[in-house]
Order: structure tokens, then C-alpha cells, then sequence
């Protein structure tokens, strides 16, 4: 568990850093908190010739509240978010604590979950809930990628060579959308074996937009589109939680691994949404 | 040997909360490991690991790594020339002939194949990944149903089946008494799991003046000294073991792995230090594995649900068997265990090992005991759903009494004393209590079941070594020695993983000697430093190592007490030592120091009775007189010098949309006779309750189909402090008749019941799904799929 030999550069500026890249091309590779990069080093599952700490760049640290929502920096950590009340952002803030440990979310930073796109991280669920915005620069400029295209497969993004994933936005939510965050995990602080993120506005108690989505029970996040249909206009009685929750588990793909068959990951979802369900009917 | 065992003064730390030695070190990283050890010029070895579970090695090319910058050597089994395979004393078992580096075949993925030596770790890793090696692959044996089946391929050729241990005793009786009564059969299985100590494996070697010094984590100094012996071309007397801070050995470091060897060898061949130091992701394959049984119960049941007569077969999965020494015993301690607390006399229990091609399975806290708790537990709260009983009145109908007592088991375990129905009771009270609370709190709650089990089990401590080894028995060694100035040196063959083996050596020597505790110096583990003595297993070691102390102390107060009599000029039997003085009764200040007492033993050695040898030491050893070492004809042994006991309720709740189970209350009442230090006895059971509930709820190893591990540390889900429910600890105290000061073990208790505890609160909170519970570890999915899905 050491890693194989590697360079490391520590630049100041956003530009330094991607034309360090530009350099070094598929060789270089971006270190943020270094909470996944690390272990996969350790393993010689990444094998990077140059590491491009993005750490010192203080561009990538802003966390700036504008009318459309919150723009968080890349290299924000999990833990400051977790601490600022990111009012009206409220699913950010409930799905925070869900991040393995408070040591690694002091280190974890926000683009470093999201570009790292594991099936089983929380913010890339959040972002795909929400329909964050993720920034990518590149030395020629920006481009913005919307969550739902911006996950490419099981540890894959859409980042094109070169570029950095600069900023995520969160757009912000009405007062009346309620939000629900749950997961289940063997362990406090593990990865979940499933989990289901829910942003649903109201009006006279009736459903009138459902944001529902699923992670860790595919190769990315999903909308669980069919449970948000199922729940679309109608309050949430029992007939609604029930026909969206078997909606949820008829939809989904999921894998299987020791912790779950595809089955149980079925009845998870169904259960976790049913609760979340339950958690924001007004 | 002494009839009575007393202590030669007053308890002042027996009994008392006395702080243990090491906790500023370990608490404030001081301690230093092996890992922390960094000789000049040392080197740095990786292990090349096979990544197919089982195959023949039809090439190795080690050229390429060998030139890498940093590289010193790269070896193969091919270079081990004067290496002789680990031996096997055992006759009753097949001999896999391990060998620190496989050599035609791997058995297992993460089998050592080669080694690469180099200046550091990291070079060693970097041309460890140029080892190439050709493997012809052969199918997998990857379950012991599979090692079972007379056709399943053979891990090795030689052997006539996959069962290196087969032991079939007659089962006559039982089988005629199970002809003429209702019979009910069920199978229970505990799943692989280990011990995942904070320190991994590690070893150093360096060579002075000619000498091999070994730094290793193993549990025994000597045993380990003895082993390189018989591995090396070395003579015993130019080996020294040193095991420095352990961080955790839990059984798991009771071998002496392939690692501990090949470093040896390599600092002998090349002069310099070197060290391996295992990581966690090697330590998921290549550090013993345990658990892994089955167990088949039949029996004979009563009307009422007694059970009349039992057959039983054992069966444990060792996985490749190469490991030394071989780990085949907890099946015969299982066995041991099967009747439990229970007055069953008639059971006879089948024992069968087999290979497969999975990590060798090894020691761990338990050690056969949480499998038989397990299966008999379960079974005799089945027998009572079967026939209609109340469970807590079928175990009391079969529990032994205060009058039962001395007790021999079927299988010759002579229960001297314990508390069985005492404890159980208490804890019943108990776990009724917290069982109406918990029902209360969720009766309205659809998602929620909440169940209350128990187990009630005895633990055999303090064994033998043969059932493991064939070799060693079970005696433990101590030199005690007075020194000019009245401190005192205190040597043991005894070792000390983190447990409070060193604090529990002072406080008998102190009190043992009548000095003060600060004036007792603790050796351990230093083979050069200590007498021969057999280390850290079986909660042995303040029993019978407390035994070796008790009387090497004795030895040592005799001679003060002469030379104290010699100097008050006054009979020994008007003598009373207390805090280092020697007075005359009822005349304090008619006193001598122990200083004074020494200085006269050793240096002022005119001033001696006249014809009295100088010096101030004793060594003495101990060897319980009613531990045996082998089975008598009909394989009945009492093969441990003292037996504790247990009880155990677990309430949970059960989350019956997600599986999960969540303990709301755990009690134990326990009995471990008397008791040295109370917080060590506590923190004992919680650290055993943990392991415990490891293995039942969250930890599995698991393999897939080709035998390739599946289960990475990041899966493997040791439970943390959120994890572990407070515990009720009752204490109980019935001292043995026959052990020093009636102490009794008490390092693997809290491991033993919980899976039994849980399986059976399972079975109460699912009852009306009629839920299957015959294996651990109940996890989730397993538990979730035992509910019927329109619940949702
Ligand atoms: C014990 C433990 C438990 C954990 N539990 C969880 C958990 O429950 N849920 C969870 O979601 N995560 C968990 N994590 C992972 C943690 O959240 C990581 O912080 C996160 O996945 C990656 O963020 P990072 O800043 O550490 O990125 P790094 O590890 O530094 O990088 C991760 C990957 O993203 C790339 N990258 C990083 N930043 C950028 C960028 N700005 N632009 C382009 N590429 C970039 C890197 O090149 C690398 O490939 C856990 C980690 C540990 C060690």
C-alpha cells in the first residue's frame, strides 16, 4: 500500500494549475482533499507521473450566495458546508453529515466528490436532486454542465481532458419546497448500501413538483422519474408514498455486492423514499 | 504444588482498581512497535502474493525486479535451500508441509510466493509488481460442504480428501437413544471473520554477534524461538525474541507466519536489519481468518423438551491449512462446548477439518466457543417453539445447580464452580425488564419488532496447548528477584497484547511479595530476559501465570523471612511483611527493609544465617494438575484448568423495512472467579462484546465462487464505539477450588454469547414470519429477507 512514484505541484493560480495540466496531459491529475485520490495511490489503482494540488488556489475556495442559488468552490471542504446554515439549501445541508466522518469531511472537498462521481457518494446525489450547475475550466475558458449530463458511469465525469471542475451551483429552493435526506449504511459514516435524496414543493398540501432521486444502487444517481409522476398533484396519503415507493423500486437497476442483492437494494429504496415521503408531506 | 493458594501479604492491589502500566504509552503514542523501529542500514521486504486461489507455479521470473534500483535480492521457495517446512506433531491429523513460500502450488490467493528486499518499502512494492509469475489454475474448493464431497479436487495430492482432521467416535449409545425418542435435527453455521487488530503483523530481524534478535508481534516469545529452530538452520540458543508495544493480538498473532520466517532468513544471508511490516490490505488475505463452522445437531427430546442425548457433528473450514501452529483446534473446542451449562450426559460430537482454497484459517478470541454457544443456544430455544415450552423454563430444567457441583461434562470438562442458574436468573430479571420497556416504547410502530434472547454458556480457560499444537502443553514460568536496593525484578513468560498483562504481573508480585506496587519491576516477552513459558492464549495467563508468580514469590518470602528472622533475631513465625518492611508482630518498629533484607542476601552476605546460599530469587513453574493434555478413549478430556461462565440478554429492535437490528439493551452477568483488577475484568468484556457482535452483525469475509477474497477492509465492518450498545455488566463470583486464588479467565468471554443472544431476540421479534435462524452473520439483507415484502 505505497504508491508508485509520482510528481507533485503545488500552484497558486487557477491558470498555473491548468496549464500544468495541459502539460502533462493524461499523466497529471488534480489532488483536492485527497480522501479518495490517496487511497487509490496507496492501492496503484491511479497511477499519475504528476499530481496538481489544487489546495493553495484561492479562487477554488469561495462559497458565494447570489438570487439563483449557492456557488461553492471546488475546493470548498465538506465540513465547511456542513457548518454554514447554505439557507435555502436545505438538502445540501441534511445530506452533509452523511459524508463518512468528520475527519475526512475537514479534508473532503465538494468538486472532489462530485468529479470523483462514486455511485455511492452523497453530493453527487444532492447535485442531481437539486440540478446544480457544475463549472468546468479549461485554459480556454469556462462551460457549464448541468448534473443530470455531468455523471458518466461509476467514477466517470464529463470533464474533458484538461479541464477543472471549478465551482458547483446549487440552485436555491422556495421556502415551501421540503427536503428529505436519507441513506442507509451498515456503519455510521459508511458509504450507503442505498439512499434516496427528495426535494417536493406543495401547494394546498397537493404535490406540485417532486425532485426525487436514488443513489448507490447504480452506476450513478438516478431520478427516480416514475415515483415523481406517481406522486405528481396528489397529497401524500398512503395510496401516494405506496404507488411512488413501488414505482421507485420497479425503476431502478440496482447492483450487487455483499452488502445487497438487487432485491434488497429494491426494498431499500422503496422504504427510504417511503420515509422521506413521509418526512416532508406538509 | 500447594494445596491452598494464598497470597504472601495483605491485598492491597488485588481486588482494587490498580491503573494499568502501559495506558500513558499507549494513550499518548508513546508506545513503540515494531513499526516504529528503525535500525540503521535496515531493509525493507514486500511479500509477491498469488492473485489465483489455487494453481500449480509453472514459472517465476524474478530477473526484471532484481534489476530495479534499490533492489537487494528477490527470492523464491526455490532459494529457502536450508529451510525446513513448519512441523506437525499432530498424528491424528494430514500434514500440509507449510513452507514460508509456496512451492509448486498456491492454495490461496494471497499465498507468499517470492520476496523482494530492498532498501525501503516502497522500491520493494514498485519491483514487487515485476515479479512475474505463470500459474497453471485449478478449480477452486471455496466452501466446506464443497471440501466435504468425495469427489472435490484436492488441495493436496498426497492427501486421501480435503479432511486433514476426521475424528468419528463411536456414537452407539447415543444413536439407540435417539432411536427410541423423538428426534429434532437442525444445522447452524457461523460465518469467517477475524480478529482486525490496530497493529497489523510485523517483524524485524537483525543479526548481533552471530545471534538472530527477532522484533515480532507474536503472542509467545519462546514458542516463537522454538518454532525458528525448527524452521531455521539455527540452534536455539542464537535466537533471541523480543516482542515490544502490540497493538492487539486477540489469538490472530499466535502464529508464526511465513513473514516472521523469511525476514530471519534474510538478515542471516545478508548481514543487515530487515523488517516487514504488514499493510491492512495484506492483511486481509494473508493474516489468519477464523470462524467458519457448521454444525449438525441431533437429539433426543424429551416430553417436556430436555434434551435426552445429543449427536453432533462439527465441521470447520480452515481454509488452506497452512499456518502453524495448525488451526484445527477450535473444532475440538467447539465440541468440548456442546452441552453447555446443561446437565446432558449423553453426547458425542464428530469432528472433521477441510481444507479449501481460502486464507488459512488461524486463533481468534472465541476460539470454538461462540460457534457451539451459537448452535446449542439457538437449538434449545428452537426445541421450545417445537414442542411448546417456555424457553427460560426448558434451560432452567437443564441447567446445573449450586448442588450439581463439581460437574464432569460429556465430553470431561469438570466444572469445579460458577454461577450457571444464578446468573442466568439475574439476568433473566433483567432482560424481562428491559424487554417490557422496549416493547412498550414500540408496540405502536409498524416498521418496528423488538425481541429479547439469552444464552447462558460456560467457557473453558486457561487450556492446554497440545489441542493446538501436539507439542506444548500448558505451564507457565516466572523468576522473581529481589535486588540490593529492595526493588524487585519480576520475569514472565507471560506477554501483553494491550490486555493489562503487565499490570496484573505487578499487582500478584506486589502483593504476593508484600512490597509496594511501585517497587515492582515487569520483564515480558524478551526470551533472553525471561524463563520459558508458553505467552497469550486461551485466557490463561493470570491464571496460570498468575500460579508461576504466586509461587516463585512464596520461594522468595521464605528466604526474607529467615533472613529477617536471622536479623530481628526473632522466630519467622512472629513475622509480618507489609509494604516492603519485615516487622515483629504487634512490634512495629522491631523492623528491616526489604533493602536491608537484600542488600544482606546479596552483598553483605557475612551477615546471612550462617549456611544460607546468597541471592534473593526463585523461579518457578507452573502446570495446572488437573488440565490434560490428551483425550482418554473415548476422546473425553478436561483439557482446561479452570471453566468461567455467562449469561447473556440482548433486546433489539428490528427495523423491519431496512433489516436492521438495533440493540437497545445488552446485559451480561458474568463469572470469572475472582477478580485481579475489576476495570481489566470490565474492559475485557466490552472489548469481547464488541469482537461478539462483529461477528454477528457486521463483519464477513467473504469469497466468491473461484475463491478470490471479496471482502476489502473498507467491507469489512468492524464495529465502531457508535456501533456498541452500553452494557449492563453483573458481576458473579465463585471462585475455583483448584486454580491460584480461585482466578478463572476472562479474555474471550464477551465474545462467546452474543451471536446466540441476538439469533434468539431475532427469533422472538420475527415470530410471526417463522423466520429461519441458523446462521450468522445476520446482516441486514439476511435479516431483511426474512420478512415478507407486502409489509412495506
Ligand atoms: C473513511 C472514508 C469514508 C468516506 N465516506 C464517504 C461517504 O460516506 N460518502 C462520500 O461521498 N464520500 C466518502 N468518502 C470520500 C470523501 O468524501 C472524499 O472526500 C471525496 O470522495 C473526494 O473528495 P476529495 O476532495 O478528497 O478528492 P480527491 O480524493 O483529492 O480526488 C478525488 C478524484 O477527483 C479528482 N478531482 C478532485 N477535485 C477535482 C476538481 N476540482 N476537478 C477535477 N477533478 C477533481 C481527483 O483527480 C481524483 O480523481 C470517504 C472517504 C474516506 C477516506
Amino acid at each position: 500500500m505505497k504508491p508508485p512514484p509520482f510528481a507533485y505541484c503545488r500552484p497558486h493560480s487557477l491558470h498555473e494549475a491548468l496549464e500544468l495540466l495541459a502539460e502533462h496531459g493524461d499523466e497529471a491529475r488534480p489532488l483536492a482533499g485527497g480522501q479518495s485520490l490517496v487511497p487509490m495511490l496507496n492501492h496503484r489503482l491511479a497511477r499519475p507521473a504528476v499530481l496538481v494540488d489544487i489546495g493553495a488556489i484561492g479562487d477554488l475556495q469561495r462559497m458565494d450566495r447570489n438570487e439563483s442559488g449557492w456557488m461553492i468552490g471546488a475546493t470548498v471542504t465538506q465540513r465547511r458546508v456542513e457548518q454554514e446554515s447554505v439557507e435555502g439549501c436545505d438538502l445540501l445541508r441534511l445530506a452533509m453529515p452523511f459524508i463518512g466522518h468528520r475527519q475526512i469531511r475537514a479534508r473532503g472537498t465538494v468538486g472532489g466528490s462530485i468529479a470523483h462521481a462514486d455511485p455511492a457518494a452523497e453530493l453527487p446525489a444532492v447535485a442531481l436532486t437539486l440540478d446544480a450547475t457544475m463549472v468546468a475550466t479549461g485554459l480556454d475558458g469556462e462551460r457549464a454542465i448541468p448534473a443530470a449530463a455531468f455523471f458518466a458511469g461509476p467514477y466517470m465525469n464529463s470533464l474533458e481532458e484538461g479541464e477543472i471542475l471549478s465551482r458547483v451551483t446549487f440552485p436555491t429552493v422556495p421556502p415551501t419546497t421540503r427536503c428529505s435526506f436519507r441513506e442507509f449504511a451498515r456503519r455510521k459514516g459508511d458509504f450507503a448500501v442505498a439512499g434516496v435524496a427528495a426535494a417536493v414543493d406543495f401547494e394546498d398540501g397537493s404535490v406540485t413538483a417532486a425532485s426525487l432521486t436514488a443513489f448507490a444502487v447504480g452506476s450513478n444517481p438516478v431520478r427516480l422519474t416514475s415515483a415523481e409522476a406517481a406522486v405528481a398533484g396528489r397529497h401524500l396519503d398512503e395510496a401516494a408514498l405506496a404507488d411512488s415507493a413501488e414505482a421507485a423500486a420497479a425503476e431502478i437497476e440496482p447492483w450487487d455486492d455483499i452488502h445487497g442483492s438487487p432485491q434488497y437494494r429494491r426494498q431499500l429504496v422503496a422504504v427510504l423514499l417511503r420515509r422521506a415521503l413521509q418526512e416532508v408531506a406538509p | 504444588m500447594t494445596d491452598t493458594w494464598e497470597l504472601g501479604g495483605r491485598p492491597v492491589y488485588t481486588g482494587a482498581h490498580v491503573t494499568r502500566r502501559q495506558d500513558d504509552a499507549l494513550l499518548s503514542g508513546r508506545g513503540t512497535y515494531v513499526a516504529d523501529l528503525r535500525p540503521s542500514g535496515m531493509a525493507e521486504m514486500a511479500v509477491v502474493r498469488s492473485p489465483v486461489a489455487h494453481g500449480r507455479i509453472t514459472a517465476v521470473r524474478t530477473a526484471e525486479a532484481a534489476a530495479v534500483d534499490g533492489v537487494i535480492e528477490v527470492i523464491t521457495a526455490a532459494d529457502l535451500t536450508d529451510v525446513a517446512p513448519y512441523p506437525n506433531f499432530a498424528a491424528y491429523t494430514q500434514t500440509p508441509g507449510t513452507f514460508p513460500l509456496a512451492q509448486d502450488k498456491v492454495r490461496y490467493a494471497g499465498s507468499p510466493v517470492a520476496v523482494v528486499l530492498a532498501e525501503n518499502r516502497y522500491i520493494a512494492e514498485d519491483a514487487a509488481e515485476l515479479v512475474e509469475v505463470d500459474y497453471t489454475e485449478l478449480p477452486a474448493v471455496t466452501s466446506l460442504e464443497a471440501a466435504l464431497e468425495p469427489d472435490s479436487p484436492r488441495l493436496f495430492e498426497d492427501w486421501s480428501n480435503n479432511r486433514l482432521l476426521d475424528l468419528q467416535p463411536d456414537d452407539s449409545e447415543v444413536a439407540a437413544i435417539l432411536a427410541g425418542n423423538r428426534v429434532l435435527r437442525r444445522r447452524y453455521k457461523m460465518g469467517r471473520h477475524t480478529a482486525m487488530p490496530m497493529e497489523t503483523r510485523a517483524a524485524l530481524a537483525e543479526v548481533h554477534n552471530g545471534r538472530l534478535h527477532l522484533w515480532c508481534t507474536n503472542q509467545h516469545a519462546h514458542i516463537a524461538r522454538t518454532t525458528l529452530s525448527y524452521v531455521l538452520p539455527l540452534a536455539e540458543r542464537d535466537i533471541r525474541v523480543v516482542i515490544p508495544y502490540v497493538g492487539g493480538g486477540f489469538g490472530l498473532k499466535q502464529h508464526l507466519y511465513p513473514e516472521d520466517v523469511l525476514v530471519s532468513w534474510l538478515a542471516l544471508r545478508h548481514g543487515r536489519p530487515v523488517r516487514f511490516v504488514e499493510d491492512r490490505a495484506e492483511h486481509m488475505i494473508a493474516a489468519a481468518h477464523a470462524r467458519d463452522h457448521m454444525i449438525d445437531i441431533e437429539a433426543a427430546i424429551a416430553d417436556d423438551g430436555r434434551i435426552l442425548a445429543m449427536r453432533v457433528q462439527v465441521v470447520q473450514d480452515l481454509g488452506s491449512a497452512e499456518i502453524f501452529p495448525g488451526a484445527w483446534c477450535p473444532a475440538l473446542t467447539t465440541a468440548a462446548h456442546m452441552t453447555g451449562p446443561y446437565d446432558i450426559r449423553d453426547c458425542v460430537v464428530s469432528v472433521a477439518a477441510v481444507t479449501t482454497n481460502k486464507t488459512p484459517g488461524g486463533s481468534y478470541r472465541g476460539f470454538g466457543v461462540p460457534e457451539a454457544v451459537f448452535a446449542l443456544e439457538r437449538f434449545i430455544d428452537e426445541i421450545a417453539d417445537e414442542v411448546g415450552v417456555d424457553r427460560l423454563d426448558l434451560r432452567r430444567s437443564m441447567l446445573l445447580q449450586p448442588a450439581d457441583l463439581p460437574y464432569t461434562t460429556a465430553s470431561g470438562a469438570l466444572l469445579d464452580s460458577g454461577s450457571f442458574a444464578e446468573s442466568f436468573e439475574r439476568v433473566v430479571e433483567l432482560g424481562e425488564h428491559a424487554y417490557q420497556r422496549a416493547d412498550a416504547q414500540y408496540r405502536s410502530d409498524p416498521d418496528s419488532r423488538v425481541g429479547v434472547g439469552y444464552a447462558v454458556l460456560f467457557e473453558g480457560v486457561s487450556p492446554t496447548h497440545h489441542g493446538a499444537s501436539a507439542h506444548w502443553m500448558g505451564h507457565e514460568s516466572c523468576t522473581i528477584e529481589v535486588q540490593p536496593d529492595g526493588g524487585v525484578r519480576v520475569a514472565s513468560g507471560v506477554t501483553d497484547q494491550g490486555q493489562g498483562t503487565t499490570t496484573f504481573v505487578a499487582t500478584l508480585t506486589a502483593d504476593a511479595l508484600g512490597v509496594p506496587i511501585e517497587t515492582v519491576r515487569v520483564e515480558l516477552a524478551d526470551s533472553d530476559a525471561t524463563p520459558y513459558g508458553l505467552g497469550a492464549f486461551g485466557s490463561r495467563q493470570a491464571v496460570i501465570g498468575g500460579g508461576a508468580i504466586l509461587l516463585a514469590a512464596a520461594e522468595v518470602q521464605g528466604k526474607v523471612k529467615k533472613i529477617a528472622a536471622h536479623m530481628l533475631e526473632a522466630p519467622t513465625d512472629d513475622l509480618v511483611i507489609e509494604a516492603g518492611r519485615v516487622h515483629v508482630a504487634g512490634s512495629p518498629v522491631r523492623a528491616v527493609t526489604m533493602a536491608d533484607i537484600a542488600t544482606t542476601a546479596v552483598i553483605r552476605t557475612i551477615d546471612l544465617p550462617p549456611g544460607m546460599e546468597p541471592g534473593l530469587e526463585a523461579t518457578a513453574r507452573y502446570e495446572p494438575e488437573l488440565m490434560e493434555h490428551t483425550p482418554d478413549e473415548k476422546g473425553r478430556i478436561n483439557a482446561n484448568a479452570a471453566y468461567a461462565n455467562a449469561a447473556h440478554a440482548a433486546v433489539i429492535r428490528v427495523d423491519l423495512g431496512t433489516g436492521e437490528i438495533e440493540i437497545l439493551d445488552y446485559i451480561l452477568a458474568h463469572d470469572c472467579g475472582t477478580v485481579i483488577n475489576p476495570p481489566i475484568v470490565d474492559g475485557q468484556i466490552w472489548g469481547g462484546i464488541a469482537q461478539g457482535l462483529g461477528g454477528t452483525l457486521y463483519e464477513d469475509l467473504c469469497f466468491n465462487d473461484l475463491g478470490q477474497p471479496q471482502t476489502a477492509f473498507m467491507d469489512y465492518l468492524v464495529p465502531s464505539a457508535i456501533e456498541i450498545p452500553d452494557l449492563v455488566i453483573e458481576h458473579f463470583e465463585s471462585p475455583s477450588p483448584n486454580t491460584p486464588l480461585g482466578m478463572k479467565g476472562v479474555g474471550e468471554g464477551g465474545t462467546v454469547g452474543p451471536a446466540a443472544a441476538i439469533g434468539n431476540a431475532l427469533a422472538q421479534a420475527l415470530a410471526e414470519f417463522s423466520p429461519q435462524i441458523h446462521e450468522t452473520p445476520l446482516s441486514p439483507a439476511v435479516v431483511r429477507a426474512m420478512i415478507p415484502d407486502q409489509r412495506t
